[in-house]
C-alpha cells in the first residue's frame, strides 16, 4: 500500500468512525430522552380521536428555547412550590416502575404511574379516554427552567 | 496496585451504600375499597421520602389542629394530654367497652399502640400504630401536627399494617412496605 492510499485509507476509517460514533450518540440520546404521547379518544361520530407521539430529545430542546410567560405574579407561588417539585421530580427519576395512584368510581378510572423513565396519566371515563406520558427527564427539565426563570426573577426583586 | 484496590474499595463501598439506600426505600400504602352500588376503589402508594418533598405543598394548607373522630371534634392540645398519661404507663389494656353495638379494646403493648373494634355486625377495626408514630404526630407546638416529624417516624418504624378497617360496606386498609404493590383488582 503507498503512501497515498493509508493516507486515503486513515481519512475514510476517521469519517466512518465519527459518522457512526455520532450517529450513535445521537440514536443513544434520542432512545434515552424517552418521548411524548398524548392520546384522546371521545366516543362518537364528531368525537376527538388523537395520537401524538413528539420524541423527548424534540420536547426538550423546546422547554430549553421556548420563553416562559414573564408572568411576575406566579413568582410568591413558584418560590414556595420549587424546592417540592424539584425533590418530587428528582425522586420520581429513581422510582422503581408502579402505580402511584388508581382511582375507580362508577365507571371511571384515572391512574398516574411511573413506567419506565415516564410518568404516564390516563383518564378513563364514559365521555372519553385521555392519556399522557412524559418521560421523567422532561419534567425536570422543566423543573430546571423554572428555577432558572425564579432566580431571575429573585435577582430582579 | 494499592491505589487501584483503594479505587476498587471505594467504587463498591458507594455502589454498597447506593443499593442500601434503594433497599430501604420504603412505601405508605392506602387502600379503599367500597363494597356499596359504585365500587369505588382508591390505591395511592409512594416512596416516605417522597412524601417529605412534598410536604412544603401541604404545610400552606395545614389543618385547624382538631382532629374529628366520627362528627366529634377533639382538640389536640387534649389528645396530647392523654397521650402523655398513657405513654409513660406501663404496657396493658386501657380501654375495654363491651356495649349493644360493639366492643371496642384499647391497648398499649410492644410499643405499640392497638386498638380493636369489634362491631356486633361484623364491622372490624384494627389500629396498630407504633409509639414513634404518635409521638411524632402529637409532639409539634400549639394545637398543630408536626407533619415532617410524622413522616420521619413512618420511615424508621416496623414494617407492616398500620390501620385496617372492614365492614359490610368498605375495606381500608393502610401500610408500610420496601416495595410497590400492584393495585387491587387490576383488570381493564
Amino acid at each position: 500500500m503507498s503512501r497515498g492510499e493509508r493516507l486515503a485509507f486513515a481519512i475514510v476509517l476517521t469519517i466512518g468512525v465519527l459518522v457512526t460514533g455520532t450517529a450513535g450518540a445521537a440514536a443513544y440520546a434520542w432512545h434515552r430522552s424517552g418521548s411524548v404521547r398524548l392520546a384522546v379518544h371521545e366516543p362518537g361520530d364528531d368525537g376527538l380521536d388523537l395520537a401524538l407521539t413528539l420524541p423527548g430529545a424534540i420536547v426538550n430542546a423546546a422547554i430549553a428555547l421556548c420563553p416562559l410567560p414573564a408572568d411576575l405574579a406566579l413568582d410568591p407561588q413558584l418560590d414556595a412550590i420549587l424546592p417540592a417539585l424539584r425533590a418530587t421530580a428528582d425522586r420520581l427519576a429513581d422510582l422503581p416502575d408502579a402505580v402511584l395512584v388508581d382511582v375507580r368510581d362508577d365507571g371511571e378510572h384515572v391512574r398516574i404511574e411511573k413506567v419506565g423513565r415516564e410518568i404516564v396519566v390516563s383518564v378513563h371515563a364514559r365521555d372519553g379516554r385521555f392519556e399522557v406520558a412524559l418521560p421523567v427527564e422532561s419534567l425536570r427539565r422543566i423543573v430546571s427552567k423554572l428555577e432558572s426563570r425564579q432566580g431571575r426573577a429573585i435577582a430582579a426583586r | 496496585m494499592k491505589k487501584i484496590r483503594v479505587q476498587v474499595a471505594l467504587a463498591g463501598a458507594i455502589a454498597l451504600s447506593v443499593g442500601t439506600a434503594r433497599a430501604t426505600d420504603r412505601w405508605i400504602h392506602v387502600r379503599v375499597d367500597e363494597r356499596d352500588e359504585g365500587h369505588a376503589h382508591v390505591d395511592l402508594q409512594v416512596p416516605i421520602g417522597m412524601v417529605s418533598g412534598l410536604l412544603p405543598l401541604i404545610k400552606e394548607k395545614r389543618g385547624s389542629g382538631t382532629i374529628r373522630v366520627d362528627g366529634h371534634e377533639t382538640d389536640i392540645r387534649e389528645m396530647r394530654g392523654y397521650w402523655a398519661a398513657v405513654r409513660s404507663a406501663k404496657d396493658g389494656e386501657y380501654v375495654t367497652i363491651h356495649d349493644d353495638d360493639a366492643n371496642v379494646r384499647v391497648a398499649k403493648s410492644g410499643g405499640l399502640v392497638l386498638v380493636n373494634v369489634d362491631e356486633h355486625d361484623g364491622g372490624r377495626v384494627r389500629v396498630k400504630l407504633p409509639v414513634a408514630i404518635v409521638d411524632a404526630a402529637l409532639g409539634g407546638s400549639e394545637n398543630t401536627v408536626d407533619v415532617d416529624a410524622l413522616v420521619r417516624a413512618l420511615a424508621s418504624v416496623p414494617m407492616g399494617d398500620l390501620v385496617t378497617v372492614e365492614d359490610e360496606d368498605s375495606h381500608v386498609r393502610i401500610w408500610i412496605d420496601d416495595a410497590p404493590a400492584p393495585p387491587s383488582g387490576d383488570v381493564r
